[in-house]
């Protein structure tokens, strides 16, 4: 079906190859920048949505801060840790007492740090502790009103709590922050009437993702958007973007086509084993911790983060397997590469391609 | 490889499309581009938010029940 996604312009086409090169260049050197920590498995909620099928409790003790931080002095002589962010993910981060502690030895060492949360438990004196740690940087969750939200996060205070969370975190000077919404087919609705809510609350910075199918999310067909409405949401976001009253930015999920350059501030590729790597609950190292099937590379209990980073990684610093199935004559392959490793299940099997939806009408 | 990526970013800019190719929304020496995963990537800042070096050492206020929900 014909519409922007499928219409790449010349200028584009010859930026974007370029970018390819670019990519290549990066794969080369694989600078890491991002070092994702999976710090504990334990949420205070249970979103029908979450993608790691998170609980209060969890099977796995959640990492001790020494084993950590071992590693992160393993890493310090390789890499100028002020070019490494840290991202503290989970579960939700907040549910560690010692987070402080971790965050204030990673500033410490000259890391800056951030963390990403659904804000249940972030009142002032938290937040305040937080800060005087270090943290750089904070994502929280807002999955639409509070009806929606609270229906998706399962808790009728849910909604209340993350917004005055934002709230703090919106007037607090040089934090860097972000409200993160994820789309789907119950707020998809109310995007226009959210943009203006968040605007009057003073938000300066939104990103939106769309859903894909991993963890609890997989097993709800209502998550996902269809053609129709992915096209629409980008086109939101192109306009929303041109207005200039909110920063919105599409997340990194996939290849959009016509719309690259258009819904977000870098060209589509996945950095994930090249300039992104996590290091799970179990100690398994990873490319970052959106990607559930077990792609590790290495275990920070058995190996050298640092020999894992540099001489492993093979698969994800060269895409060539993903060339199967809908990708084998795929024409936007070379700058897609397959996706999103996230994408991929067990089976190297591709889960959700984002430019399939935009450009054939299922 | 640093001057062939910045040769790249400078070519991608020539096209119009500079904003793709920015760190942090600022330029970067090394000829590389931050993008967001996760978190939006931050600068490091020394003394940001008036550091407390005692912060580890006070009790956390944390409330379990809170937390429990």
């Amino acid at each position: 079906m014909k519409n922007k996604a499928t219409k790449i312009g010349l200028r584009k086409k010859i930026a974007l190859d370029l970018f390819a090169k670019y990519y290549q260049q990066k794969v080369k050197e694989h600078p890491l920048d991002t070092l994702f920590w999976e710090c504990t498995l334990r949420c205070n909620l249970a979103c029908k949505h979450c993608g790691s099928d998170c609980r209060k409790e969890s099977l796995f003790k959640d990492m001790p801060a020494e084993d950590f931080l071992r590693v992160i002095d393993s890493l310090t002589p390789h890499v100028d840790p002020h070019k490494v962010m840290i991202v503290v993910s989970g579960g939700e981060p907040l549910m560690r007492k010692d987070l402080e502690y971790v965050g204030l030895e990673l500033y410490k060492r000259g890391y800056p740090w951030g963390m990403v949360t659904n804000g249940m438990a972030l009142d002032r004196a938290r937040f305040d502790s937080l800060l005087r740690a270090g943290l750089h940087s904070i994502t929280v969750s807002l999955d639409g009103f509070a009806e929606q939200h609270n229906a998706f996060r399962g808790n009728p205070q849910s909604f209340d709590r993350a917004w005055n969370a934002i709230q703090m975190i919106s007037k607090e000077e040089d934090l860097v922050y972000d409200v993160v919404t994820c789309v789907n087919q119950h707020n998809f609705g109310d995007l226009e009437r959210m943009k203006r809510f968040l605007i009057d609350g003073g938000v300066k910075y939104w990103r939106i993702f769309t859903i894909f199918p991993s963890g609890r999310a997989a097993e709800d067909p209502t998550m996902f958007l269809n053609h129709e409405q992915t096209v629409e949401l980008l086109e939101f976001i192109k306009k929303t973007r041109e207005e200039k009253e909110i920063y919105l930015t599409f997340a990194c999920e996939g290849f959009l086509g016509g719309y690259e350059a258009e819904v977000r501030d870098h060209f589509y590729y996945c950095g994930a084993g090249v300039n992104v790597a996590g290091i799970r609950i179990d100690g398994a190292i990873s490319g970052c911790t959106s990607i559930r099937a077990r792609y590790d590379q290495g275990n920070i209990y058995k190996d050298d983060f640092w020999e894992v980073w540099d001489k492993r990684f093979e698969m994800y610093r060269n895409r060539e397997w993903t060339r199967k199935d809908a990708c084998k004559d795929c024409k936007v392959f070379k700058y897609c590469l397959g996706g999103g490793m996230h994408l991929r299940d067990e089976n190297q099997n591709m889960k959700e391609c984002l430019y399939l939806t935009l450009t054939e009408k299922k | 490889m640093k001057t062939k990526k910045r040769f790249l970013r400078f070519l991608i800019g020539v096209l119009g499309f500079s904003s793709m190719m920015v760190s942090c929304n600022k330029e970067d020496g090394d000829g590389d581009i931050r993008v967001m995963y996760g978190v939006a990537p931050a600068e490091y800042k020394e003394n940001i938010h008036q550091i407390d070096p005692a912060a580890t050492e006070q009790p956390l206020i944390v409330n379990d029940e809170e937390q429990s929900h």
